[in-house]
This record gives structure tokens, sequence and C-alpha cells, in this order.
């Protein structure tokens, strides 16, 4: 019951692999984050989805046909891409009522989506005069004007201030609750946690991860917390473990870039007393750094009081924690019921975006 | 199909590039006319052109009519070049994917706005010629009756030319590349073929159009024979399309990124 589905999907430009072996899904009902560092592949696949661009192998559907198939694409998808644009001297109105022609909307449709993103005050000025901001609303409205079941962004937050920022955010969380898919791309993790609840993690061109970004934190928790009072035995058993801490006070040690899964067995067979253990951590920028190799560098940045009882020396090097196993397959949550209405004519019974300070829940995250 | 018909022509109201063309056109054309009609009044006879108030001479001046061929033409090549140049090219091809379609509809689009070009521009050559052909004791009805001959040819031979405009940005994407090769094609490159290779050179687009009209623009460089008239808009049409058709499987597959 995806409504978009990725397999198995390559782009090479020349030499440049730019997306290999690609494989996820998207759910309706959820804002799925699309994340990844610079050059990750995430614009490349979003343009083959939208059959902008040809797959060199592997395919790309969109509510089971390839976007190219759609008898009515706008009315299926809708697309807020970087590096589009507008004609100069055309009217954000115009613009939109051109697009309605092209796609067999009523051109009144124009108005309704202005009045959704808050354009209407500009609707007749010329979009080229319009700053960044007004662009990126004006790229929305076009993308919403066919009432579409999917919503696709590529770096929707790139350019906006942080009001923007926040009221797309609350308008995305909306949008999904209509039962509606939303995938956005960002390079950005942090800002794109609070918004997103599941998430496709890509490096290289290639999944990384794809999984609810509860699961995602919670299957990495990067640090743990333990209370002991044989605090110097305990560093000793994990210094010969390989892992690598910091004292937060006399009684209690922090270990990096592990589990409680790991620590417990650990510090069992050891038989260290210990009075409290908890894992810490687990954002989903943790979750995504440990996944892409690219972790931190813990020894510049000690936090808490370091002691001076200090025979706990870390290690050398970073160890990613083993027991991760790629994920093959993206399992839609099991809970998601098929929203009744997509399609017939949600969203035309006045109903209006959440505005401002959101009343929309803000995701997933601890 | 007539959804995007409606868009194409949207669109091309509202570029600016457009509305400057016609206009231009459409004050060349004024100018010409009345240099030429006043310009044989006052020659007399002893010029190259016919006398006032012949038949070949209402020919002549009506066959200015087709002045906006060349404008027809580069609108048809901003009709397609436009979107690339401004990035609304991916938008188009969001709402519309199948490719093939959206260019058929620049083709049909570019069509319209040449008839439109050649329409206006026939409507300004005789409303400045006749009235001061008349001043200077030419019948109305002599010139009149030359318009079936040269005036609808005229037109149909620009609105060609728009869709043959439209074919040449479907092959080149690039906007100033395709304008300007298009155009030194048209007014440079035609003649010299022309000349050189008479046989070759009735098949050229200038010299298919001029078939059309009845008017013998390169043709009186080489002496060229022109194809029927029939023949003449055929041709033209086979241009646009074809060009059109080999963008489409070329230039306009490529990704959009
Ligand atoms: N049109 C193109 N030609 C050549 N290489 C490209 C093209 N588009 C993207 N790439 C390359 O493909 C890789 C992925 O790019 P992109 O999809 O834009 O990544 P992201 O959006 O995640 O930053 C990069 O190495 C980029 O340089
Ligand atoms: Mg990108």
């Amino acid at each position: 019951m995806a409504t978009i589905e990725v397999r198995g999907l390559t782009k090479r430009f020349g030499r440049v692999v730019a997306v290999e072996g690609l494989s996820f899904a998207v759910a309706p009902g959820r804002v799925t984050g699309f994340l990844g560092p610079n050059g990750a592949g995430k614009t490349t696949t979003l343009r083959i989805i939208l059959g902008l661009v040809k797959p060199t192998a592997g395919t790309a559907l969109v509510d089971g046909v390839p976007y190219r198939e759609l008898p009515f694409p706008k009315r299926s998808v809708g697309a807020v891409l970087e590096a589009t644009s507008f004609y100069p001297s055309r009217s954000a109105r115009d613009h939109l009522r051109v697009l309605c022609a092209m796609a067999g909307l009523a051109s009144g449709r124009a108005d309704e989506v202005l009045a959704m993103v808050g354009l209407t005050d500009v609707a007749r000025r010329r979009a080229g005069g319009f700053s960044l901001g007004m662009r990126q609303r004006l790229e929305l409205a076009g993308a919403l004007l066919g009432d579409p079941g999917v919503l696709v962004l590529d770096e929707p937050a790139n350019g906006l201030d942080p009001q923007g920022i926040a009221w797309l955010r609350s308008f995305l969380r909306w949008y999904a609750g209509l039962g509606r898919a939303v995938l956005i791309s960002s390079h950005l993790l942090s800002e794109a946690a609070q918004t997103v609840d599941d998430v496709v993690i890509v490096a290289g061109g290639r999944l990384v991860a794809s999984a609810p970004v509860s699961e995602l934190t919670g299957r990495f928790p990067v640090s743990v917390r333990i209370r002991s009072p044989e605090a110097q035995r305990l560093v000793g058993v994990l210094s010969a473990a390989g892992l690598r801490g910091h004292y937060e006070s006399n009684d209690v040690v922090v270990a990096e870039g592990t589990t409680t899964e790991a620590v417990g067995p650990l510090l069992a067979a050891n038989s260290v007393v210990v009075q409290e253990m908890a894992a810490v951590g687990g954002t989903l920028e943790d979750a995504f750094l440990a996944l892409t190799g690219q972790y931190y560098q813990l020894a510049n940045q000690p936090s808490g009081q370091y002691q001076p009882p200090g025979q706990y020396q870390p290690p050398g090097q970073y160890q990613p924690p083993g027991q991760y196993q790629p994920p093959g397959q993206y399992q839609p949550p099991g809970q998601y019921q098929p929203p009744g209405q997509l399609g017939s004519q949600p969203g035309r019974d006045g109903s209006v975006p959440p505005s401002g300070s959101g009343t929309g829940s803000v995701g997933g995250m601890p | 199909m007539i959804g995007l018909l409606r868009a194409e022509m949207l669109k091309l109201r509202t570029v600016k590039a457009g509305w400057v063309l016609v206009a231009v056109a459409a004050v060349i054309a004024a100018l010409v006319t009345v240099l030429f009609v006043v310009r044989t009044a006052d020659l007399g006879a002893s010029s190259a052109i016919p006398p006032l108030g012949t038949r070949s001479w209402a020919r002549l001046m009506l066959g200015f009519s087709d002045i906006g061929e060349d404008f027809a033409l580069v609108l048809g090549i901003l009709c397609v070049t436009g979107e690339y140049r401004h990035g609304t090219i991916t938008s188009t091809f969001l709402a519309v994917p199948k490719r093939g379609k959206v260019i058929g509809a620049k083709l049909l689009t570019s069509l319209g706005a040449g008839l439109v070009i050649g329409a206006v521009l026939a409507v300004v050559v005789m409303g400045a010629g006749i009235p001061l052909a008349v001043a200077r004791q030419v019948p109305a009805s002599s010139v009149l009756r030359q318009v079936p001959a040269v005036v609808p040819g005229a037109v149909v031979a620009t609105g060609l030319y728009g869709l043959y405009g439209a074919g040449v940005g479907a092959l080149v994407r690039n906007q100033v590349l395709a304008i300007a090769s298009a155009l030194a094609f048209s007014l440079v490159g035609e003649g010299i073929v022309s000349l050189l290779a008479p046989q070759v050179g009735r098949w050229l687009p200038d010299n298919a159009a001029a078939a059309l009209t009845g008017s013998t623009p390169g043709a009186s460089l080489g002496r060229l024979h022109l194809l029927v008239w029939w023949e003449g808009g055929l041709v033209m049409l086979a241009y646009g399309v074809l060009s059109a058709a080999v963008g489409v499987a070329t230039t306009l597959r490529a990704d959009v990124t």
C-alpha cells in the first residue's frame, strides 16, 4: 500500500554513480525524511521518481505505475524541487493558471492554493521579483494544485527563515495527517528529525537505513550511562573491552558508542556492581552518524568534569557497533490504515493548514 | 490536449518578447509598404519596380504580408527554448510527463501564433498600402483583386514558419544558438545554397514558403523554379514536424537535472 516504491534504482552520469541499488518505500499518512549528506543521490532519486531523469537500472513507481504513465500526474504527485524557476515576468497567479491548464484542473484552483500558502496578496505580482521564501511558497502552491496524494519536496528548508521552516513543518504534518504521503529530502538531520515519522538514509548513493525514526534512534543509543560504587574497576572492564568514555562524576561513567545490550552482559561477566544503567543520546543524528560511519571525534569534546583518577584511557579508534544489520526491505508500520477518502475529494472542504505555532504533533523525537 | 493548448497559449500571451516581436514586425511591414508605394509613385516607369497600379505591382506590395516569417520563426523557437532557459521545463514536464505531447502542443501553438502574425501583417500592409495607392489614382479594386492570390499564402507561410521554429527549438535547446543559426540560415545560408544549387535551393524553407506566397525572395538571385504552392506548404510542414520529431527522440529525451 505504498504510494512511492523504489526498487533496485541505479543511476550513472557518465562515470559518476549517483544512485546504486536503492530500494525503499514511502507510506501514506506519514512524513518520510530522505536523508543523507550532500551528493548522496537524493535529488537524483527524487527526479527519477518524478520521471525527469531516466534510471540506468531499476524502477520507481508512484501509486503502482511509473510517473510518466500516471493518467493525471498533478493529482497523484505534487513536487517542490530545487532549482526550478518561474518565467520572470509572469505573475504568480498566471504561473499557477498555466499549470492548471496543463494538468487539466479548473483555473480557480490557482487562487485556492495561493490562499493556502498565504500568497493571495501578491498573486498578481511578477514572480521574478519574489524573495526566496515566497518562491518556495509559490512552488509549494504549484505542487498542491492537484490536491495530490503524494507530496515530494527536495531540501524544502533551504532558503527559508526560521518562521518559514516552522510553518512548513506544521504544514507538512497537517498534510500527512490527511492521509497523504509526504517525502522530504534533507541533508540537515537535526532539522528533519523534528518533522519526520520515517527515515530513509542514503550515503554515496546507497541505502543505509530505512525505518521509523523511533525504531532507528532506539537501535542506536550512542552511549550508556552507568552508576557504580566501583567506578574505577568498571572503567577498567570497559577499557579492556575496547570501549571509550568519560566520567560524569566520581561514581558515574558514560561509555560511548555502545548499547545497554552490549554493556549489560559485559558487566555481569565481570561481576561489576551496577546501581543504575541507562541508554543516553539516541538522536537521529547520532544514529545517522553511526550508520554512515562518520562518527564524531569524542576526544575533542569532553563533557562533564573529568576527575583525576584518570586511568580510563580512550582507546584509539572508534569501532562502529557491530550488531547493526543493514535493513533489507522496508516494512510499513503495521498499524497503518489506508485513508478511506484519498483521491475522492479530500481537502476541498475548506480545511485550512495549521498556522504558525503548530497544532500538529512533532513526530517521534524524545 | 485542449487544456495543454490553452496552457501554451496562456504562456505565449504572458511572454513579453512575443508582443515585442509582433509589434516590431508590424512597424517594419508598415514602413516598407509606405516606402514602396511612395517610391514607385516617385520613380515612375524608370525603375526596376513594375509600374504603379499594375497586377504585378499589386502582388509585390501585398507580398510584404510575409515579412513576419522570420519573426514567427523566432517566436516558435522561444516557445520551446524559453522553457529550458527559464527552468520552467521542469514544472511543465511534471504536469505533462509525455514530452512528445508537450512538443505537439507547442507546434500547434506556434503555428497559431504564426498565423496571427501573418494575419496582423496582412491587415497592416493592406491598411497602409491601399489608401496610399488610391490617393495616387490606383483603383482599390485592382489591388483587392490580387489579394486572394497573395495574402492567404503569406499568412499560411508565416504560420508554418512558426511551426518550423518550434521544431528547431525542439532540436536545439539552447535559445541563442537556435535563433542565431535559424536566422543565419534563413537570411544568408539559403540564398547561397539557392545560388550554387538551385535544384536543392527550391526545397529550402524560404523558397518553399515563397512558393506559397508567389513572391520570389531568394529566387530572383538564382532564377530557380519554385515548387507548386501546395508542395511548398507541405515541405514547410515537414521541416517543422520532422525537426520536432528528431528533437523529441534526441535532445528532449535527455534528463532534466
Ligand atoms: N546531471 C549530472 N551530471 C553529472 N553528475 C551528476 C548530475 N547530477 C548529479 N550528479 C552527481 O551525482 C551525485 C548525486 O547528486 P545529487 O543527487 O544531487 O545528490 P544530493 O541531492 O543528495 O546532494 C553527485 O556526485 C553529483 O555530482
Ligand atoms: Mg540535492
